[in-house]
Formats: C-alpha cells, sequence, structure tokens
C-alpha cells in the first residue's frame, strides 16, 4: 500500500467520523459532501475512475441537493 | 433497560463485532493481488472477443447484461415512486407566489450567472463525451448520465428557480426516460428474435479502442445514458419544485 492510499484511507476513515459524530443536520449534509470527495479521490487512485465519477455526482451533489431540499421542507417543524 | 446498562450492551457486541470483523480481514487475499478464475478470463478474451477495451463496460452490458437490466429497472421504479409520492403532495399543496426573480432581488451578479450557466454546458458535453467512450475509457451510460443530469443543477444555483423549471420541463424528460428504459428490453427481445438468445451481442463489434464499437453494447449504453440522464433531471426538478410549496395547514 503507497503512502497515497494510506492518507486517502485514513481520510475517509477521518471524515466518514465526522459525518457520524456532527449533531446539526445541515453541518453533517456538508462533511457528508467532503466525505464524497475523499472517497471520490480514494476510489481514483484505487485505479477505478468509473466508480469515482459515480461518486463524485452521486456522492457530492445529488444526494446532498436531495437532503438539503428536504431540510428546507421540515425546517420549519424541527 | 436504562441508559447505562444499553450502553455496556451495546459495547459486549460491537467488541464481537469488531474481532470477527479483524479476523475475517486476515483472511482476504492480499491487498491487490486478488485473481479469481473468472476476472482473469475476461481480462484475456473480453476485448478479443468483443472489442471493448474497458472490461467495466463488457461486463456490466455483454456478459452481466441482464443483470444491469435489473438494476436500470431499480432506478426507473424509484424515480417513478418520486414522482407518485411528491405528486400526491402537489394537490393538496399552495403554490407560492412567485417570487420577483431577477439578478438584482436575489443579490446576484452577473458573474455567477455566466459561470454556472458555462459550467452546465460543460458538465453537460463532459457527461455525454464519458458515455460515448464508454468502451474506450472508463465511464459508461450511468455515469455519463448521472453527469448530464448535474449539469441542470446548475442552472437551478445559479441562474434560478424560474430558468431551471423552464429548461427541465418534466413531461418531455420522463417522455425520454421511459424511451431509454423501455429501448433496454426492446433490444433484449429483437435480439432473442434475431440472434436467438435475449442480449445476445451478436451485430458488428467493429474496431477495439474506437469510440464507436462493441455492437450490441454500444446501443445499450445509449439507452442506459437516456434513461439516467432524463431520471436524473426528472428527480432534480420534482426535489426543486418541492422548496417552492408548502403544505396546507393540517390541523
Amino acid at each position: 500500500m503507497s503512502l497515497l492510499e494510506f492518507v486517502l484511507f485514513l481520510a475517509v476513515a477521518v471524515v466518514g467520523g465526522a459525518v457520524v459524530f456532527s449533531k446539526r443536520p445541515v453541518n453533517q449534509l456538508f462533511i457528508y459532501s467532503m466525505y464524497g470527495g475523499v472517497l471520490t479521490l480514494l476510489f481514483f487512485v484505487l485505479h477505478a475512475p468509473d466508480v469515482a465519477l459515480s461518486e463524485l455526482t452521486v456522492g457530492t451533489l445529488a444526494v446532498p441537493l436531495m437532503v438539503l431540499v428536504a431540510l428546507m421542507k421540515t425546517a420549519d417543524k424541527l | 433497560m436504562s441508559p447505562r446498562s444499553r450502553t455496556i450492551f451495546f459495547l459486549g457486541f460491537a467488541a464481537i463485532g469488531f474481532g470477527v470483523l479483524v479476523y475475517a480481514v486476515q483472511g482476504l487475499p492480499q491487498f491487490g493481488t486478488f485473481s479469481g478464475a473468472y476476472s482473469s478470463f475476461l481480462l484475456s478474451t473480453g476485448t478479443m472477443a468483443r472489442s471493448i477495451e474497458n472490461i467495466a463496460t463488457a461486463v456490466n452490458f455483454d456478459y452481466r447484461g441482464f443483470d444491469t437490466m435489473g438494476e436500470e429497472y431499480i432506478f426507473f421504479t424509484s424515480v417513478t415512486g418520486v414522482l407518485f409520492m411528491l405528486s400526491g403532495l402537489r394537490g393538496r399543496a399552495v403554490q407560492h407566489e412567485e417570487r420577483n426573480e431577477t439578478a438584482q432581488t436575489r443579490g446576484q451578479s452577473g458573474a455567477i450567472r455566466m459561470i454556472a450557466t458555462g459550467a452546465a454546458g460543460f458538465v453537460a458535453a463532459n457527461g455525454i463525451y464519458v458515455a460515448a467512450h464508454t468502451t474506450a475509457t472508463p465511464g459508461g451510460g450511468f455515469q455519463g448520465g448521472a453527469v448530464f443530469g448535474s449539469a441542470f443543477a446548475f442552472i437551478y444555483l445559479g441562474v434560478g428557480y424560474a430558468a431551471f423549471m423552464t429548461t427541465a420541463k418534466r413531461e418531455i424528460f420522463d417522455a425520454f426516460e421511459a424511451f431509454g428504459a423501455g429501448c433496454y428490453v426492446l433490444l433484449g427481445v429483437a435480439t432473442a428474435f434475431a440472434a436467438g438468445a435475449f442480449l445476445k451481442n451478436s451485430l458488428y463489434t467493429g474496431q477495439s479502442g474506437a469510440i464507436v464499437s462493441g455492437g450490441l453494447v454500444y446501443l445499450i449504453n445509449a439507452a442506459v445514458f437516456i434513461e439516467i440522464a432524463c431520471g436524473f433531471v426528472v428527480l432534480l426538478s420534482v426535489f426543486i419544485h418541492q422548496t417552492r410549496q408548502v403544505q396546507e395547514s393540517e390541523e
């Protein structure tokens, strides 16, 4: 395992933990988006550029956007 | 059960679970050295037999074409489900009065509009590029479709709601989504009659490394691209439409 892979694995673990332990949903959403970015880099380094592309669009854009809309809808009920 | 005993209960099982996980990881093959019989077979024959450089595409749309059809319909069903659920809400919802949406009221500079519009075009073109080179380079119909669909988010973010709703006409994209999904099955049925087996790749596969190669795989890829791209746009438009609705008070 190269140094780059090691650093990225570590980053995925740290950012993934941050997603779980963040309290406010809005903060959590943006950390989740970062998590998608780190995961994209990891997939790319592990020679899976097609998976990286899917993760980039779904993990950093589509899911956060939809959750954001859901939060907007429910914000007054929280 | 008190919170304290619940925590102890959890920690006990978490320790057991972690132990099992560590034991399982010990038994995995060395990192990066996996060589199954099936994968080495595909890697050695896939390019020769189907003129496809990108073996992931060959597996998805040819060797495992039937499974991918199921996956495609999972996506199709999800989009349909979202449409049904949120369209039901539309009946009970009242429309916000259209806000007067100009660049001035949004406090938006011309640079934001220009960059977002440019980025939308660039991202859409990139999506088509990724999908078109499915047999030659990494990527394919799903990835390209997702990238293409995301381009429409730039229009909402940069230009505004009204412009997004004009561009992403839901009826048109919904029809094209169904068209893409149907084409996959129709291709399968057509090959079943013409070649004797469902999704049998009996078309001329072309030259390996060329943009259009792989025979039937390229057609399936195009159908998947249309379905995913239009499905993404439909999802975005349904969700973004929701931001402009308030439900009637239910009490």
